[in-house]
């Protein structure tokens, strides 16, 4: 595990921006998930070590309250807002930010050009970085906080703002981090649910600074839970099969004339297939069922609001 | 498409908190207040200009040698380089002044107005290392414009002069003239820093460091007339600095025609003048620990 919290609160003034929030982030890629005001920023500022907050917390092992700057070593944070100092170009940035993070000037500057081609910013990397489009800049962000080659990453809101195209150039970049040979884990804060979706393996949601929902999307949507939809004729073998299906373990709904089957834990598809052979059962349709992200989520708010 | 998987090599290192990131906040800093053409001028125009005058000066008191011994009778245990450096000196404050505020003033304002301080705290640096690069980078300029002109003129000196070991008799006239030019690079930086630190717009903060030096100027000359008291000029800085700075020089006043000089009014009690340094000086930690203590509550 690569965070742990453990009763985390934050509070400014009458505001508490988070409420007793303990989570377990896995590695890999890890969507941060709830509305504006949800208390993502505010999470990600306290493992930061930036906001001392209640609770305790454990980031790559360390405690970024008290070890805050080994913590900020070894991570690299992409905030929110526009942040770019003015007045120095690309290289010039990230070559500043390297060295912040301890690296010698050579080997930030040899690094900047090299993260820079990442981030699809090398030809322009000699241009003022104010004078660049917002996906540019944002771009720009994320190579100051890839620089010092961090094991951690902390993208708030990487699409803010950005148009289709660099939208989905941006989630291309990130989507390629928790992959070898970069191997990041990256904590993507975000309150589009597509996003999260398709960059990340495991998700949590916040709201109102409580943490509603947390584990794998893939577990969440219904993905890895064995679901399927089952379309076969109407006929005397459907009986057999259902039957069949229930005696090998499955649990089987009749939904408008198709099969909701959800199937025993470690057996797939080859399972249905066999039954539906043994049973004289001809199988029309076949379908996983998941749920999207979005009904995950809207469902998560839901039971939090009727609790 | 991203660069291709093979050819990524990454950094093999490890990063870590270190002192170096002053230096580097320093040098970045330096750099790019280097790209200003007016920083590029006025740098160039106190080294240069101090250059130039000081080889007239030297020349020229070689060449009327009659008129130079005249003055040194008037300034007991002076030197040329003594008096050269006096008379060099309230002009080059005066650029120090302006050069602080061209390159002081931005400092932390620009940062506030480009929201990068969250930049700067995600990485491993602390509050006092962002002040030291910041407070080391506006010292640079000033030191260029206060010290470097200084050396200058002792080396040119030697460089005219045949006399041997003239460079031994005069290094501790230029010692001793390090430090009132090293003081007040500390009082104008702290002020300077102090003053953008708690604006998020560079043109109020250089309004804001003229206005302390023109309005406490004006209001201490005015009450100095009122009551009759010269100690009431303690209340500007400036006044206070230039105090204090002609007193550290080696050679306190100047007998000599009032083109080469800057008149400074030494008839005050020079331990207010300091006092009134040390609260200025303080005054602009101040607002730099508050500015600084408030970063970490932006949400």
């Amino acid at each position: 595990m690569i965070i742990e919290t453990k009763g985390l609160t934050k509070a400014f003034g009458q505001n508490v921006a988070l409420q007793s929030v303990s989570l377990e982030f896995q590695p890999g890629a890890t969507g941060l998930l709830g509305p504006n005001g949800a208390g993502k920023t505010t999470l990600l500022r306290v493992l930061l070590g930036l906001l001392p907050a209640e609770g305790s917390a454990t980031v790559l092992g360390l405690n970024p309250m008290r070890q805050r700057r080994t913590v900020r070593a070894r991570i690299g944070y992409m905030p929110e807002s526009e942040c770019l100092i003015p007045g120095l170009n690309a290289v010039e940035t990230v070559t500043y930010m390297g060295r912040l993070a301890g690296m010698s000037k050579r080997d930030a500057l040899k690094r900047a050009h090299e993260i820079l081609y990442f981030v699809r910013l090398g030809e322009a990397r000699y241009r003022d970085a104010t004078e660049y489009s917002m996906g540019m800049q944002q771009r720009l962000k994320l190579a100051t906080a890839l620089v010092h080659d961090p094991d951690l990453l902390f993208l708030d809101e990487p699409t803010n703002g950005l148009d289709p195209k660099g939208r989905v150039e941006m989630l291309r970049v990130i989507a390629e981090l928790p992959r070898a040979p970069y191997n990041k884990h990256v904590i993507l804060s975000s309150h589009l649910l597509k996003d999260v979706e398709e960059v990340c393996t495991n998700v949590a949601m916040l709201k109102e600074g409580r943490l509603v929902k947390t584990g794998p999307i893939a577990e969440l949507t219904g993905a890895a839970r064995g679901e399927y939809e089952v379309e076969v004729a109407a006929d005397e073998s459907r009986d057999a099969f259902v039957a069949a299906l229930g005696g090998a373990g499955a649990e089987v709904e009749l939904v408008r004339n198709r099969l909701i089957v959800k199937l025993p834990a470690e057996t797939d598809t080859d399972l249905l297939f066999a039954v539906a052979r043994k049973s004289g059962a001809r199988i029309r349709g076949l379908r996983l069922l998941r749920r999207s992200l979005e009904d995950v989520f809207l469902d998560a708010l839901e039971v939090n609001r009727a609790g | 498409m991203p660069v291709d998987r093979a050819s990524y090599r990454g950094w093999e290192g490890t990063a870590r908190p270190s002192p170096r990131s002053v230096l580097a906040i320093a040098g970045t800093m330096i750099s790019r207040r280097m790209k200003l053409k007016l920083v590029r001028y006025l740098t160039s125009a106190s080294v240069f200009g101090a250059i130039m005058f000081s080889a007239g000066w030297f020349l020229l008191t070689t060449m009327f040698d009659d008129n130079f011994r005249a003055l040194l009778s008037t300034n007991p245990g002076a030197d040329q380089l003594l008096i050269a450096n006096r008379m060099v000196f309230g002009r080059l404050l005066f650029i120090a002044l302006v050069i602080t505020a061209v390159v002081g003033a931005p400092m932390i304002a620009e940062d506030r107005r480009a929201k990068a301080l969250r930049l700067y705290f995600s990485r491993p640096i602390t509050h006092l290392e962002y002040v030291l690069g910041k407070f080391l980078a506006v010292a640079a300029f000033a030191v260029v414009v206060l010290v470097v002109p200084l050396i200058a003129m002792y080396v040119l000196e030697l460089g005219l002069s045949d006399k041997d070991g003239l460079a031994a008799e005069r290094l501790p006239t230029l010692l001793a003239s390090f430090g009132p030019a090293l003081l007040a690079c500390g009082v104008l930086t702290m002020l300077v820093l102090g003053i953008s630190s708690l604006s998020a717009r560079t043109n109020h903060a250089s309004i804001g460091f003229f206005a302390v030096f023109g309005i406490t100027g004006m209001v201490s000359q005015i009450l100095a007339g009122v009551f009759r008291n010269p100690t009431w000029q303690a209340i500007s800085p400036w006044s206070s600095l230039r105090r204090v700075t002609a007193q550290m020089l080696p050679m306190p006043e100047l007998k000599a025609s009032r083109m080469f000089q800057l008149p400074v009014d030494s008839t005050w009690d020079v331990g207010t003048a300091w006092l009134s340094l040390a609260v200025w000086t303080g005054l602009g930690l101040g607002a730099l620990f508050w500015s600084m203590r408030k970063v970490e509550v932006v949400a």
